[in-house]
């Protein structure tokens, strides 16, 4: 959607170069996405089930192996598709959507004691490493995929939200605001069609990129066990359970590693590819 | 006093002035004794240099004052039979856009970004009194005809980006005229373009004034170009208005800031020698002397030109001026 959008704004004279790597991107992230649909559909095997002798290596039947418990490995990397990307989808959107709101809102408040208090709370937080937050916040919130959504939308917020206000201070001042005042809008209008779109075409491209970041996240944390709990198929957990096998048993590690890293190339394929013809637009 | 017109002005500001508060004591007045007359159809020029307080009448007519600090401390402003002086938000919400278009100085900034152009036409027609929304596409593309935008169906798709600085200007002419207002301020609105396409410009509004009869307050710091596009010019100095006539006979200036603005117009330089200039530099705002604020760069000041207010616009024949001794000037001529 996003993508669409942005794409849309630079419309057919963008940069060749950028043009192609979001097709890369787009086409990497499409079929990977096509076969986290399909695999787990097809497969004649549940990602969960225990269906073979345990720690085979790849072969015919089994393509990426079985795991320490005998699960069938390529299942289980595709199952967990949709809920590694849905769950870095909404860790990415709920704080978009908030912090761009803040951002707005100090923009505009003529509270200075409201903006003061913010401001200061948007620094603290981000002043603080998100990881070891995030740790120090599952601890209070107990491990799982859901406590990392809670924990990404109570602090990821802030660095939207400084976005959001640098540029709607700038946005604020831009002629074409004027402009839209002169031509008699309603504030609303003006604020909905005229300032909104200005400040959170900046947040969504930062959100773009943050997907990466956030993706790498809720593997990292559910690799220190903070995340997915079993049998839930998730690539960080499935890395993390192959660990005391990784010599004999490479690849219950190297598959999802590779997942994720393929996840993370077609991403910033596209994140590049667009900044790319940002730049090289007229 | 200017002779009757037969008709009622379509804005007339009198004795129009504006301060813009100073903390603690009384305002800076920026303005005073602004008085000018527009009538429906006429083309006017607003002419004045830097500090002069066009820019200041301009926001008062358009009703941004106030967001600035400054206001309207004495005088009237009507739009037809509305005072503007005295509109309240609601009323301004009324007017603004709908009676009283603008065509802002930034043409390359003054259009939103992330929106295309067929959106933003849309936006302007919807302020029409009885807006046609499904007709919109088709008063948009005719809205492109008559600023003479080519290639309509392309640039109704295009975002503000990808086009000239000419063309956005053309842009913002159309969103002005588009909820068809009867009124349209254009504050210098050839700022930052070329000189081939400001003629383009100028020439647009004149054409838009004789197609849909709309009145036009032309601001410009640039004699020739309102002399060869307006009808009736007015020019402003430290503050007031000084003269005020048609364009044919702003010829003959019965001011002696006219006369100056007339000499110095570039296209008359002599190739090889130095430009024409008002000698000195106009009387800085809230320092303006007693009498007449030009007698310092006057070369017929007499003695009772430094004395009193600062002189009102008097003439006849619609040929008006603030000089204590025009007379003295066809002389000196």
């Amino acid at each position: 959607m996003t993508a669409v959008a942005l794409e849309a704004t630079t419309a057919s004279d963008g940069n060749t170069a950028g043009r192609v790597g979001i097709r890369v991107g787009a086409a990497m992230l499409g079929a990977m996405l096509l076969a986290g649909l399909l695999v787990p559909l097809l497969s004649e095997y549940h990602p969960n089930e225990l269906i073979a002798v345990p720690l085979q290596p790849p072969s015919l039947q089994f393509l990426f192996g079985t795991d320490q418990l005998g699960r069938d490995v390529f299942t289980r990397v595709f199952s967990a598709v949709y809920r590694d990307l849905g769950v870095a989808f909404l860790g990415v959107s709920i704080p978009l959507v908030t912090g761009t709101a803040v951002g707005v809102l100090l923009s505009v408040s003529t509270s200075r004691v409201l903006v003061a208090f913010v401001t200061s709370l948007i620094d603290a937080i981000n002043a603080l490493p998100l990881l070891v937050l995030a740790i120090a916040l599952i601890a209070l919130f107990g491990p799982g995929l859901q406590s990392i959504i809670i924990v990404l939308a109570m602090t990821n917020w802030a660095r939207y939200a400084r976005i959001a206000r640098t540029r709607a201070m700038l946005v604020k001042q831009q002629a074409y605001i004027e402009a839209a005042r002169l031509q008699g809008y309603p504030a609303w209008r003006i604020l909905l069609r005229h300032f909104l779109p200005n400040v959170s075409s900046e947040t969504i491209a930062y959100g773009l990129s943050d997907f990466i970041l956030v993706i790498m996240l809720i593997s990292g944390l559910s690799y220190l066990t903070l995340g997915a709990a079993p049998p839930t198929a998730e690539w960080g957990a499935m890395m993390s359970e192959g660990r005391p096998f990784v010599q004999d048993a490479w690849w219950m590690t190297i598959f999802p590693g590779l997942a994720l890293c393929w996840a993370g190339i077609s991403l910033s394929f596209i994140t590049e590819g667009l900044s790319r013809r940002e730049r090289g637009g007229p | 006093m200017t002779t009757k017109p037969v008709t009622a002005p379509l804005v007339d500001v009198r004795d129009l002035k504006i301060g813009i508060a100073r903390g603690g004591g009384d305002p800076l007045v920026v303005v005073d004794r602004a008085n000018f007359q527009l009538h429906a159809g006429e083309m006017l020029g607003l002419i004045g240099e830097s500090g002069s307080g066009k820019t200041m009448v301009c926001r008062a007519l358009i009703g941004t004052l106030a967001r600035r600090g400054a206001k309207v401390l004495d005088g009237a402003i009507r739009l037809g039979a509305l005072d503007l002086v005295a509109a309240d938000e609601a009323i301004w919400r009324q007017v603004r856009g709908r009676r009283l278009g603008y065509v802002p100085q930034s043409a390359l900034a003054g259009l939103n970004p992330v929106m295309t152009i067929g959106d933003q036409l849309a936006e302007a027609i919807a302020q029409r009194p009885t807006p046609n929304r499904t007709n919109a596409a088709a008063v948009a593309r005719e809205l492109l005809e008559i600023v003479a935008i080519h290639r309509p169906e392309t640039v109704l798709q295009q975002y503000p980006g990808q086009l000239s600085g000419g063309m956005r200007q053309r842009i913002m002419i159309a969103c002005a005229i588009a909820p068809g207002p009867d009124v349209i301020v254009a504050d210098e609105p050839t700022t930052g373009l070329d000189v081939t396409v400001q003629a383009g410009i100028m020439q647009l509004l004149r054409d838009i004034r004789a197609r849909l009869g709309t009145a036009i307050i032309l601001v410009s710091h640039d004699l020739a170009l309102v002399d060869a596009y307006c009808d009736h010019v007015v020019v402003m100095h430290a503050g007031a208005c000084v003269e005020s006539a048609s364009v044919s006979r702003i010829a003959s200036p019965r001011h002696p800031y006219t006369a100056a603005l007339n000499r110095s117009r570039i296209e008359l330089a002599v190739p090889g020698s130095d430009l024409i200039t008002i000698a000195g530099a106009p009387p800085a705002v809230g320092a303006w002397p007693p009498g007449c604020r030009f007698a310092e760069r006057c070369e017929i000041v007499q003695s009772d030109c430094r004395r009193g207010d600062h002189p009102g616009l008097r003439g006849l024949n619609g040929h008006a001026t603030a000089c204590l001794h025009p007379d003295l000037m066809v002389a000196a001529e």
